[in-house]
């Protein structure tokens, strides 16, 4: 006795079903994260630009010790991090991208211009690193190693160590005027102190600043 | 979309769809069947083959002695394939007046299939069962497994397989695997869509080797070419996850992996020779099945070769970068909270290792199933792990090296024969 082949096209077609809600699941678990993140960017870039405030008014009031200072710049290197993370989740062109890069780079700014107005009225001593980097194919890898440079640098003495990044092909008006100032052709490429332009491919090429 | 997304993406559906497939055919099995009755109305022979297995055959006749089941009713059969160590004079000793249902026989060596058609020949069973000679069963698995052969239509019946108290890593990554195999069989009997039957332990109707010939003696995996036949000729074979057998696996790196050569080659080989199976006249084992099982093999080289390749560049520009920092190893273990909260940014947006926890909870599940239909207690989250991290890359390498064999037309081999 021979058996007839069992109809299973019905189950095959729940199967497809099953399958196409369990990766529709997945991509928007994947998105509800990405859009997390965004959210958590967006909150940290208005608590920065909240902490800055009060570092301006300080600094108006000539009150050198201002605990915000620390945590401000931890933060903003916090949030760039997590920016390149929701670049390469949501795509460069994404409007909440760009949205969130252009505040961010406002903020970067203005908290190196507070930078420098600490130094000029309370005499502190700050390393600041402007970094223009590039995430195009031929300058991306080189960015990546530069740009982790700089964080290792920071970590060394991030009281005294500022890094400020900014993405050479960004198309806000703020780095525009940026790159015209210090006369930026060649990326990626390392500001110190507003003085020195300088290459690097290792730390010990910073050394002299530490 | 990088090459390697689309891989990845593309296996996961596959994956995803084919696992979908398996547990609705199973749940509905369930929902629909009642428990299927034991039963001893049969009469049994059970043949074992055996090559230089004097280490463990004395436990394996003790072991199918012990079996539950109407001494009346049972035949024992032991076939000595031409042993040079003692295995002929163990399995003697039982073919006494003690143990009138043993029998034994022994003939110059000619592989498992010769010394299988030898016992067939021999036999007075109307259902056959081939065990290994290094294989143990619980006493109530061939009453369970008698069982299905109520039903007239089935030719054959396979049981659960378990690794006999795995000690090494070799052992205990086979044990999962056997345990995702338990699953899958039952699975598959849900649809008839079993293609290979373990030759450890599996029972056939007598019948169908007097109308269909016995075992291909000159097949690399004669089991799995009697499996294709059947399914060609439209019989069922089902599957007992209650029979319960515990076998030696291969317990190190070079006899796993000629095992593994010999499997894989017999499966290339026997496919082919069977690739009329293929297509929708065989229902879900033409449809889904088998092209699932091809597909997964070629996908899962593929992916394995590419990953290996890109980690391997991975850690140079790694290296690179460390290097460009001047990289001290204490500097590793200065997480602090924005690197914790970052990595689960990345992680959890990750739509491969969302699929990866997804695809781990399914194996789990396989498992889960799999202990509880064979009553196994023992502790096996660590060997779960062991799995996880290497099986895919030993699965993999497996395959790589079963086609270099079969490219070059290199000699497959059935075991390491020790010196």
């Amino acid at each position: 006795m021979k058996q007839k082949r069992d109809k299973y096209r019905g189950r095959l077609f729940l199967a497809f079903i099953m399958t196409n809600i369990i990766f529709i699941f997945i991509f928007l678990f994947s998105f509800s994260i990405s859009y997390l993140n965004y959210q958590n960017i967006n909150s940290q870039n208005n608590l920065i630009d909240e902490y800055l405030q009060d570092l301006s008014e300080d600094i108006l009031k000539l009150n050198c010790e201002n605990k915000f200072l620390l945590e401000s710049s931890e933060k903003l290197d916090n949030v760039g991090a997590r920016l390149s993370l929701l670049e390469t989740r949501f795509g460069k062109k994404d409007s909440r991208v760009i949205e969130q890069k252009e505040l961010y780079v406002r903020l970067e700014i203005k908290h190196f211009e507070i930078i420098k107005k600490i130094q000029n009225i309370c005499g502190k001593n700050f390393t600041t690193i402007l970094f223009f980097y590039s995430n195009d194919e031929v300058y991306e890898k080189e960015s990546e190693i530069i740009g982790f440079i700089l964080g290792t640098f920071k970590n060394k003495d991030p009281e005294k160590i500022m890094v400020y990044s900014f993405d050479y092909s960004s198309e806000s008006e703020p780095v525009k005027l940026l790159k015209e100032k210090y006369g930026i052709k060649n990326i990626p490429i390392v500001i110190v102190n507003e003085r020195d332009m300088i290459f690097i491919d290792s730390i010990d090429d910073l050394d002299y600043y530490n | 979309m990088e090459t390697y997304f689309i891989l990845v993406y593309l296996l996961s559906y596959i994956g995803i769809l084919a696992t979908s497939f398996y547990v609705i055919n199973l749940f509905l099995y369930y929902k629909k069947k009642f428990e299927v009755k034991e039963s001893t109305e049969k009469s049994v022979t059970i043949i074992i083959p055996a090559y230089n297995e004097e280490k463990t055959i004395e436990k394996t006749i003790k072991s199918a002695l012990s079996l539950d089941y109407p001494k009346e009713k049972l035949e024992i059969i032991v076939v000595d394939d031409g042993s040079k160590d003692n295995t002929y004079s163990i399995a003697k000793k039982f073919t006494s007046l003690k143990f009138p249902i043993v029998k034994i026989f022994t003939k110059q060596n000619g592989g498992k299939g010769t010394a299988l058609n030898l016992g067939i020949k021999n036999s007075s069973g109307e259902i056959i069962i081939t065990m290994d000679a290094d294989t143990y069963v619980k006493p109530d698995a061939l009453k369970k497994m008698i069982g299905y052969f109520t039903d007239k239509i089935v030719v054959c019946v396979s049981p659960s397989m378990g690794i006999y108290k795995p000690k090494n890593i070799w052992e205990k990554i086979q044990q999962i695997e056997y345990h995702m195999g338990v699953f899958l069989r039952k699975s598959f009997a849900s649809m008839n869509a079993i293609h290979v039957t373990p030759g450890a332990f599996s029972a056939y109707r007598k019948d169908f080797f007097s109308k269909h010939g016995g075992f291909d003696e000159n097949n690399l995996t004669e089991d799995l070419e009697l499996a294709l036949r059947i399914q060609s000729k439209d019989y069922v074979i089902e599957n007992s996850p209650n029979s319960v057998a515990f076998t030696n696996p291969p317990s190190t790196f070079k006899t796993l992996l000629v095992q593994r050569k010999r499997w894989y080659m017999g499966l290339i080989k026997n496919l082919w020779n069977y690739r009329q199976l293929f297509g929708p006249k065989k229902g879900a084992l033409g449809t889904v099945v088998l092209p699932a099982a091809v597909t997964t093999i070629i996908l899962s080289i593929i992916l394995t070769v590419y990953l290996i390749v890109r980690t391997l560049i991975k850690i140079k520009d790694e290296l690179i970068l460390l290097n460009s920092i001047n990289f001290h190893f204490k500097d590793a273990f200065e997480l602090n909270y924005y690197v914790v909260g970052n990595y689960f940014f990345d992680l959890l947006s990750n739509k491969i290792f969302i699929i990866t926890v997804f695809f781990i909870s399914i194996l789990w599940y396989y498992i889960v199933f799999s202990k509880r239909k064979m009553i196994y207690n023992e502790k096996i989250k660590l060997n779960f792990f062991l799995y996880l991290v290497f099986y895919g890359f030993l699965f993999s390498f497996w395959w790589i090296v079963t086609f270099m064999y079969m490219i070059f037309n290199k000699k497959v081999v059935w075991r390491v024969e020790n010196k």
